[in-house]
This record gives C-alpha cells, structure tokens and sequence, in this order.
C-alpha cells in the first residue's frame, strides 16, 4: 500500500467509526410530543449515515498528496502552543491579562524565531497597549491580576 | 422611485457622526486584514464578533463594521499581492501575478492605483446593483416555506462543497461535520438535550464564537508556524506615482465594467465567492483580446488583467451579502460568521429583513456608498504607509493577533476555560486542513444546521410524514434539480478549470 494514501485511510477509517458512534447514540433520541412527526433523532441519525458513507469513499479514494506533516518538529511545535494556551488560561487570573499575554506573545514569537530581546520588548509593550485600548478606552474590563492587585494598591 | 427614497434615509444613518466613525475604522482595519498574508476578512471578522458584542454596538453599526472589513480586505489584498508578489487574500491571486509584473517594473505605484481605482468601480457598482436586486429577491423569497428553504439549504451546501477545495467528498464531509456539531445542544421542536452529555456549558450548543476563533484565528496561527520558512517575499519598496493618466485609465475603463458585473453576478451565488469571480474576470478579458489577436503584456504586468480581477472580488462581496440579507442564507465562510453574528443580535435575516429594518439594510447600502469612496480617497495617499506596515515581522503580526483573539474571547463571557477550548478548536482545525478538509463548509454547516433540520422537520409535520413534500412545487424542485448540477459540476468542469488554473 503506497504510504501516501495512509492518512487518508486512517481519517476514514476513524470517521467511518465516528459516524457509526454518532447514528447510535443518535437513534436513542425520543420526542414527548406527538406533533413532531420527524423527531429528534432522524436528523442525526441522517448525517452519521452520511458521514459513515463518505468515508468510505474517503477510504477507497485517498488523496495522493496529504498535508499531513511527517516531520516531528512540527508536532513538537502544536505541543508547545497546546501547552502555552494551558498556562495562559491558568495565569490570566492572578497574574492577570499583561504578563499573560506578554508571555504568550513571547512564548509564539520563538516559535516564529523571533529575535529575544526585541521580541520580549514588543511582547510587553503590546500587551500593555491591548490592555489599556480594551480595559482603559473601551471598557472591557480585562484582568489586572488577583496576585498584582495589592501591589498596585488596587 | 421609492428606492430613492429609503436611500436618503439610509445616508441619514450611515452618515452620523458614529456610524461614519465606524465605517472608517472598519475600512482602515479591513485594508490591514485584507494586506498582511494569511489572514483575511473571515479572520478579521470573527476577531471582532464578541468585541463589538462586548461594546454593545447597535445593529446597523455592527453590520456597518463588518461589511466594511469585507470590502475593505478586497482593497487591502492588492497591497501584498503587487508588492510582495503574496496574494492578501485567496481572492488575489491574479492581482499578484499581474501587479507584481508591474511592480517590479517599477510601476508598483500604477498597479496599486489601478487596483485602487478598480476596487471601487468594483464596490460601487455592485451596490448599485444590490439596491435593485435584493428588494427583487426578498419578493420573490416570500413565498418560500419549509421545504423551499430546505431545498435552499441543501443547494447552498452542494455549492459551497463543490466549490471550496478540490475534493468533493471531503468539501461534502466537512459539511456534514459542520452539521453534527450543530446537533450538539437543547432541541428547541422537542426539549430534550442532544450530544451534551449532561454537561450544562453544552446546553445552548457550541459557542460560536470560539469555535470561530479557534477555527479561524488560532488555526491560521498555527498554519503559519507549520509552512514557515518556505522562503523570504521580497518586498517591492520602489512605488511611484499612483496615479493613472487618461490614456491608462480609459484602456481599462472597459475591464473593471466587465468585472464588476461579473464580480457581482458570481457573488451571488452560493460558494463561488470572490476568488472564483477574479479568476473567471480575469480569463474572460484575456478571451475578448484573442480575437483582437492581442495579449496581455508579456512581461511587464497588463493594467486590464489587472483591473478585472480586482473589480471583480470587490463586486462579488456585495453580491454575496444578498442572499445573506434576503434570503438568510449565506453562501460563504465569511457571510456564515456575519449571520452567526446577526442571529447573535437576535435579528433573523430573510425576506422581510429589509422591510422590518430599512434603517439597518439601507443604512448598510448608503455605509458601502460611503466606505468605497473613502477607501479610494484614503488608499491613493496612503499607499507608502502600508507598505511600510508590510515590513512588520512575522514573529511579532501573528503573535499579536494571538493576542487580540485572546481579547476577543474573554470578552465574551471572562472564562480562561473559553480559552482553552479555543485553542483546543484551533487544534481541531488545523488537523482539518492537513486532512484537506476546507474549513468554510464546517462553518455554514455548523450555522445552518438549526435552520435545516427545523425545516426538514416541519416540511414533514405540514405532510405528516410524507417526503415527496420536500419536492412538490416548481422552486423547490428546480433548487433541486440546481443542488444536484452543482454537485456534478467538479466532474464537468474540475480539469479543465484545473488547466486554465495551471496556464494561468
């Protein structure tokens, strides 16, 4: 089997399983009321059908030239953004919206090789221009940081 | 002339002082959207859904803003397209191969000022033709019922699946996604909770937003650091005058009329959209010169070949808000947000949307009139600026707008855990595009779903139960007949566009 068609083989396969989970659990749906002739499940239970049945023909005729990346660096990097987002929406809280952003900002400027001093100074400085547009002018009120507040006299 | 009339009192909204103020902004900032590489109006747009959400802006306002990123990207996209020889947007792919001939000619300056000029006949002109067309098509939509909207519905999903992509199946099954996830959440026929699992934050189905957001913002991050380092643009700093003179002007006179008429009529249907209208401009003035036994310019980039393309994208966005406004149907990635963001509001676009909100509709109508002149005043002197701003580095522009959805999250309901579904979704995403599933049919499915099955379903209470309803009068059988054309369409016409595509 010519390894250029795997990804699509197994997307079809994984699919093709979705699809058949989806009609299941969509089938149990029922209707309290006698009006709705179609009821709730016939719509789902329509698309897993037809999710089932396009990747079948997924399946059976692959794309010769996925995107699908085989390079491992390329992983790494989603990881390392996957993580970067798991810190943010833990330190936006205490630390609060600047030192958030400045250091997801930083954190995605290395991902682009960015130069480490400019990009730092850019990080910040950007970020804290967000925060006054949004929290100063415009009144959205973004997090100044539960753990800064009694540093700022807040 | 009733027309007229509503007019007038759509400039006495579009030219207070507010909505004026909006309109510039959203030109200033589509232009930048539409310029900077890997993103465009959708991207731009669904970045600012919660924002101006958050800002509680009225609706004619919030319409105003993100028609005018809409038509403002279409201006912005030639910057990067001469300059950087990196079409702005998918729809300026032509732009960049004859504005970037004549940029590096050392006309930069015409080219910038023909697309300037272009843009606007472009814009200008389907608005026109949007004032006379769409009171046409809500008249005619009137009539419409449950199974003529469902056969509306699926015409537009065939469109857009055979038309994003180049794989039907997969455009077909990125539907279908969009779709199922649209299940997810409280059945508003029957009370019950569908797919949510017990989980409340499931109840009122997905956010929108964040799965915009994610899709569309976090996403196009993400592809970015995955094709980086496919080489250096290099930047044409080099303009000149922007100006045309009349001999110039008057040889393409004819290709931005041609164009927009073809920008616009294109615009209207469901999933052709603004890339489809350039191209098919674009190769049509190359046809009228055939028989001339003329050509475009070889080497040093066509004024005309440039014109028409760009007339054409920017008439295809007022032609693509029609449906959108008289039909409630959006045929594109970037009108689906629009709606999403319109339903947000509780307003529901449809036949009568025009008549129950002329302030809005024609306000909207008189803000493009506005919009398209100042983005031809504001776009001649300051072309220096943006290419300057061209200069910004990756390393900085994407992280920055990283940022900015961040904003734009929090802003709808202060949650860090919105944040990370978001980047959850972008995830999501991008795995999507690396399995060449095209991402604007998720979009529409997941927005029209509700819609659809609402009126499949009460096709079939009106029947009670019999199917042939959905295809017993003339409209719906012939949005049938018309939904399964356009499936075949990438059989009858893939290779030998694929081949033009190619010589192009």
């Amino acid at each position: 089997m010519n390894s250029n068609y795997l990804t699509d083989r197994v997307a079809g396969i994984v699919l093709f399983l979705f699809g058949g989970w989806y009609v299941w659990y969509g089938s149990q749906f029922e209707s309290p009321i006698v009006a709705d002739s179609l009821g709730p499940a016939a719509f789902p239970v329509m698309l897993g059908i037809m999710m089932m049945g396009l990747s079948v023909v997924i399946f059976l005729q692959p794309d010769e030239n996925p995107n699908w990346p085989t390079n491992t660096m390329v992983w790494v990097k989603m990881a390392a953004v996957i993580l970067s987002f798991v810190i943010y929406s833990q330190i936006i809280k205490p630390l609060g919206f600047v030192v958030a952003t400045s250091f997801e900002m930083y954190a995605l400027g290395l991902l682009f090789d960015a130069p480490k001093v400019k990009s730092l100074i850019t990080s910040i400085l950007f970020s804290a221009f967000l925060f006054w547009l949004f929290s100063s002018v415009l009144k959205l009120g973004l997090p100044t940081g539960t753990l800064l507040e009694p540093l700022l006299g807040g | 002339m009733e027309v007229f009339g509503l007019l007038l009192d759509g400039f006495g909204v579009a030219l207070q002082p507010f909505n004026l103020m909006i309109a510039l902004v959203a030109c200033l900032l589509g232009t930048l959207i539409g310029m900077f590489p890997g993103i465009g109006p959708i991207n731009g747009i669904v970045v600012l859904i919660p924002i101006a959400f958050a800002l509680n802006l009225p609706p004619a306002a919030m319409l105003i803003l993100f028609a005018g990123i809409y038509y403002g990207a279409e201006y912005g996209n030639a910057i990067s397209a001469s300059l950087l020889n990196v079409p702005g947007t998918s729809a300026a792919v032509l732009t960049a191969l004859e504005g970037n001939k004549l940029s590096r000619m050392g006309r930069a300056g015409k080219a910038l000022g023909t697309s300037a000029i272009a843009s606007f006949f472009g814009g200008t002109i389907s608005v026109i033709a949007m004032m006379f067309f769409a009171p046409l098509l809500s008249r005619w939509a009137i009539r419409f019922g449950p199974p003529q909207y469902f056969a509306l519905i699926v015409f537009a999903f065939s469109m857009i699946a055979s038309l994003t992509g180049k794989n039907l199946w997969k455009g077909l099954m990125a539907t279908v996604i969009g779709l199922m996830v649209s299940v997810i959440g409280l059945d508003v026929m029957s009370g019950i909770e569908r797919f949510t699992f017990g989980q409340l934050k499931l109840a009122d189905g997905v956010e929108f937003v964040v799965v915009v957001i994610g899709f569309f913002a976090i996403n196009e991050v993400l592809k970015l650091i995955y094709e980086k380092g496919d080489g250096e643009a290099i930047l044409i700093e080099e303009i000149g005058s922007v100006y045309l003179t009349m001999k110039e002007f008057s040889s393409a006179f004819m290709s931005m009329l041609r164009g927009s008429v073809i920008g616009f009529l294109i615009g209207v249907l469901p999933g052709a959209g603004a890339s489809i209208a350039s191209f098919i401009a674009y190769t049509t003035e190359r046809q009228l010169l055939q028989p001339k036994g003329e050509t475009f310019a070889e080497n040093g980039g066509d004024i005309r070949g440039l014109s028409a393309p760009e007339a054409a994208n920017n008439a295809a966005v007022s032609g693509a808000l029609i449906p959108l406004l008289t039909l409630g149907i959006p045929g594109s990635g970037t009108t689906a947000v629009m709606l999403g963001a319109l339903l947000g509001l509780g307003l529901q676009p449809g036949p009568l949307f025009m008549s129950q909100n002329p302030d809005i509709f024609w306000g909207l109508i008189a803000s493009m009139y506005v919009g398209n002149a100042l983005l031809l005043v504001l776009n001649l002197p300051l072309v220096g600026v943006w290419a300057k701003l061209l200069k910004t580095p990756d390393w900085f522009l994407y992280p920055a707008i990283v940022a900015i959805s961040f904003v734009a999250i929090y802003a709808v309901n202060n949650s860090p855990f919105d944040i990370l579904s978001m980047g959850v979704l972008g995830i999501m995403g991008f795995l999507l595009v690396m399995l060449k599933l095209p991402l604007p049919p998720v979009i529409l499915g997941l927005i029209l779903g509700p819609l659809m099955e609402r009126n499949l379903r009460r096709s079939l209470s009106i029947s009670q139960g019999d199917w042939m309803f959905l295809w017993s009068d003339p409209i719906s059988i012939g949005l049938w007949i018309a939904a399964i054309v356009s499936l075949c369409l990438p059989f009858i016409i893939g290779r030998k566009r694929r081949e033009e595509i190619a010589a192009a």
